[in-house]
């Protein structure tokens, strides 16, 4: 994709420029996700009732793209790590919850989600009232780190929610923050 | 995508070696090297810049040491062969194959593997970070962002290949040949604050860059006057001058903007920017009726004894008109469109003005010297000196380039008779570091 060199333009000038040192990406995945509904999920969904006591229910998102700028096949992603903040907005009961983000080349859902996520969280337990369980990641998997060296990636979210209340539980997950540091070498050529 | 990259880092490579290129790497002569690449009497950049020297005797010059023939070894080409041993089948300089890598092959022509590298400058550690979100790109190029220009930047060079010729009595009539180039860029606003400052890019806004490219190149019969008109060969007053009646053969020239425009998002559609160029292209061929205009040197030297001071002037007033210039404008966003503007149309280029003065102060076996070029994009300044003791002599000097950094010279020679050879040792740094690496160089001379 020819416009994503204005970037890549720049990383060239520094590496020319500086010699030996990193490029830092830091990817806002969040700017992505917003204002698509990716970065909500609504547990039960509208329009069923709350979960009863004792039960679990996994939904996730349509995958979402996250452009990025590429050009990077020669070099070498050293670190990619994320972090972020998910709400558990309102919930009527307490509960328990499993928060996995898929990440792929393929916006195929079949494939997005048809693989290892490339990070979980919790499971974590949260009480009747709006909570925040946040995401640290400190380097994904090699095979989830090369995803950030093209042009573009497929973000998937699946959540897992247990009522371990006694009331019925509906609630909102939403995403925060989502952001990753991708460090890499300076290997342009 | 790579190839606006490999543009990009041309740009500021070409930029960052424009300076040196100019001023000091073009030397082979490890004697002058030895002394910071300070140019004495007739050598070097003097006799090339100011006529009067013309009529300063060889003899009086071999006061400083000068010899007549100066030979250089090209250390560096061993150690360039060594750390490339199959250049022919190196796909780095190998424009067919994937790994075709430009900028190295850019960096080896302006900095030619004379030299051996003694010293290597120790290489600068610098983190660049990019802030990227859909609507979000940052870049902080940490230390990197002192080295976008804010200024124009460019290489200018106008020389003489040849200038053949007959005199008589301090009259002379030639033919020199002539060639003039000049590259420059300057950043746009938007695209500066954007490089240098870390400003956030903006959508739908225009980053772009001022480029500038110029060719000429011709002949000029030249009428030219060197003598004393004071004094002796010891002590005299030396003036010259030089009528060039210049020919065009022909020249080419660019003017215009070359950058992009950014779209309604910066990273979330499939074609956020555009590139964008604008240019005028002017150009007369060889073959088309000549281009022609008149220009002078002048110059003036003189010799008291140890002392030598000289100031030269070339290509004053050389303005060359070209009666038979063609001009089209070119302007690219997704596609190239060329568009015929005029033909038979009248334009002129102007050659710089370049200007050189030297001072020399020899006494005994010591010489001393400092001299100051300016060639259309910035002085360049060079102090040296040289002590002969017996068959050895130990030199050393500095200099100060076009970006107005400070090198230094030092070095030796042993002279055996006729024959001698030196050895001259030279400092550079990168651009983001003080610390220097050394270079050497070898030659041979003639005395």
């Amino acid at each position: 994709m020819r416009a994503k060199w204005l970037w890549t333009g720049v990383v060239l000038v520094a590496v020319t420029g500086c010699g030996e040192g990193r490029a830092i990406l830091n990817v806002d995945i969040y700017s992505f996700l917003t204002g698509t509904g990716g970065d909500t999920l609504r547990l039960t969904p509208d329009p069923l009732p709350p979960m009863p006591p004792g039960t679990t229910i996994t939904d996730s998102i349509p995958p979402v793209g996250v452009n990025l700028p590429g050009g990077l096949g020669s070099s070498l992603v050293d670190t990619v790590r994320v972090t972020g903040n998910i709400d558990v907005t309102n919930p009527t009961s307490s509960g328990s919850l499993s928060y996995a983000i898929f990440l792929a080349s393929d916006p195929n859902p079949a494939v997005v989600y048809g693989g290892a996520p490339a990070l979980t969280i919790g499971p974590a337990s949260f009480p009747a009232a709006t909570t925040g369980v946040p995401i640290d990641a400190p380097n994904l998997a090699a095979s989830a780190r090369d995803l950030f060296k093209g042009s573009g990636l497929y973000i998937g979210v699946r959540a897992s929610v247990s009522n371990t209340g006694a009331a019925g539980l509906k609630t909102t997950l939403k995403l925060t923050q989502l952001q990753a540091r991708i460090v890499i070498q300076d290997k342009i050529f | 995508m790579r190839t606006f990259v490999v543009g990009l880092g041309l740009v500021i490579l070409v930029g960052g070696a424009a300076a040196p290129a100019a001023g000091q790497w073009l030397v082979t002569d490890a004697r002058r090297i030895g002394m910071g690449g300070l140019s004495l009497g007739r050598s070097g950049s003097v006799a090339r810049y100011n006529p009067a020297y013309r009529a300063v005797s060889a003899k009086a010059e071999q006061r400083h040491g000068q010899p007549k023939l100066t030979i250089p070894i090209p250390l560096g080409i061993i150690q360039f062969l060594h750390d490339h041993p199959h250049l022919s089948s190196d796909p780095a300089f190998d424009p067919k194959s994937r790994g075709f890598n430009p900028i190295l092959v850019a960096n080896t022509i302006l900095n030619l593997p004379l030299y051996l590298e003694v010293k290597k400058a120790p290489t600068p550690t610098n983190d660049v970070a990019f802030t990227i979100g859909k609507h979000q790109l940052i870049v902080n190029l940490g230390q990197a962002a002192t080295l976008v220009p804010e200024d124009q930047f460019g290489i200018s060079g106008s020389s003489r290949p040849l200038d053949p010729g007959f005199g008589f009595k301090g009259f002379r009539v030639g033919v020199m040949g002539w060639l003039h180039d000049d590259v420059a860029f300057q950043l746009g606003d938007t695209l500066l604050g954007f490089l240098r400052d870390s400003q956030p890019a903006d959508t739908n806004t225009r980053y772009s860059a001022l480029v500038h490219g110029l060719v000429a190149g011709g002949f000029a019969p030249t009428i030219s006057y060197a003598g004393r008109i004071a004094g002796n060969s010891t002590q005299g007053f030396y003036v010259g001058g030089a009528v060039h009646y210049y020919v065009g053969a022909g020249y080419a020239r660019t003017d215009g903007t070359a950058g992009f425009i950014t779209g309604d998002t910066l990273f979330g559609g499939s074609n956020p920017v555009t590139p964008d160029g604008r240019t005028l292209t002017q150009y007369s061929k060889p073959g088309n009726t000549l281009g022609h205009g008149i220009g002078g040197d002048v110059g003036v030297a003189w010799v008291s004894g140890p002392i030598e001071i000289g100031v030269g002037v070339n290509d004053i007033g050389a303005t060359i008109t070209w009666p038979d210039t063609r001009q089209d404008s070119a302007f690219y966003r997704d596609s190239s469109y060329s568009r015929f503007v005029g033909n038979h149309v009248e334009t002129k280029t102007k050659l710089p003005v370049s200007y050189i003065a030297n001072i020399a102060y020899t006494v005994g076996n010591t010489t001393l010297g400092a001299d100051v070029l300016n060639t259309g994009r910035g002085s360049v300044v060079h102090i040296g000196g040289e002590q002969r003791v017996g068959l050895f002599a130990v030199r050393g000097g500095l200099a100060r380039d076009q970006r107005k950094r400070i090198e230094f010279g030092f070095g030796g020679g042993l002279r055996l008779g006729g024959l001698g050879l030196d050895v001259g040792f030279w400092t550079h740094t990168n651009s983001l570091s003080n610390q220097r690496g050394i270079t050497m160089a070898t030659s041979l001379s003639i005395y």
